[in-house]
């Protein structure tokens, strides 16, 4: 609690190991599911299919790269996509 | 005669021990919680949340780090966001719960949705950890 921390470089340095953590969601959600039965995947349909590509892609590029346009541009977008399926899920539920 | 409170959690008077050892006339309801049975994935579910809830409490803990000790902090907003994001996925995961199709086969490794949200839950959890260290 004493010590100086800056952010910036705490977030950079790592970037690479959270966004890894985080990228793994994607496949990890693709097996299970493929584990379940393969018509169970099939009905998820293309959405299921498109918005794991994207979000494993973006998370993989994040990790992978320390380009801090990039990190600036996918914070938001991460924020947006965050809400948007939070207030989807939240409408099912009532 | 079993009340209707009894009935309801289907203990009959002669099931009811603590009534024979202590016979204490109560002659309303005294609570309101339903007490029909749980299904096993709602009962592990909670476990999941556990999970879910020591990520989540990390990032609180980093945000109140944040505040209290702003002084030596220089804060950057990436990293505010992320942190708002990581908080934000928990509660998804968490809403996700309520989504699952349950399929009740009770030895927990053979529920697919049980595991399949723990090892989610858990990616989670850790990652939340990484991220504020």
């Amino acid at each position: 609690m004493d010590e100086f921390v800056n952010y910036k470089t705490h977030y950079f340095s790592n970037h690479r190991a959270f966004f890894v953590l985080f990228a793994l969601y994607s496949p990890v959600d693709f097996v299970d599911t493929l584990l379940k039965d393969l018509p169970h995947l099939v009905a998820l349909g293309p959405l299921y299919f498109i918005s794991s590509i994207l979000f494993f892609a973006g998370l993989l590029t994040a990790a992978i790269t320390p380009n801090e346009r990039y990190h600036r541009c996918y914070a938001i977008f991460f924020l947006m996509q965050t809400t948007l399926i939070s207030f989807i899920l939240f409408r099912t539920l009532i | 005669m079993p009340s209707a409170f009894d009935a309801a959690r289907a203990i009959t008077t002669k099931r009811r021990a603590s009534a024979r050892l202590f016979p204490l006339p109560i002659k309303h309801q005294t609570s309101y919680i339903k007490h029909g049975p749980m299904d096993p994935f709602s009962y592990l579910s909670v476990l999941i949340s556990i999970i879910l809830a020591l990520g989540m409490t990390r990032v609180l803990a980093g945000v109140g780090e944040m505040l209290q000790a702003r002084s030596r902090r220089r804060l950057y907003w990436v990293h505010a966001v992320e942190s708002v994001f990581v908080f934000g996925s928990g509660i998804v995961d968490f809403l996700s719960l309520a989504q699952s199709a349950a399929l009740d086969i009770f030895p927990f490794y053979l529920c697919p949705d049980f595991t399949h949200h723990l090892v989610l839950g858990l990616d989670r959890s850790l990652s939340a950890r990484v991220f504020f260290g």
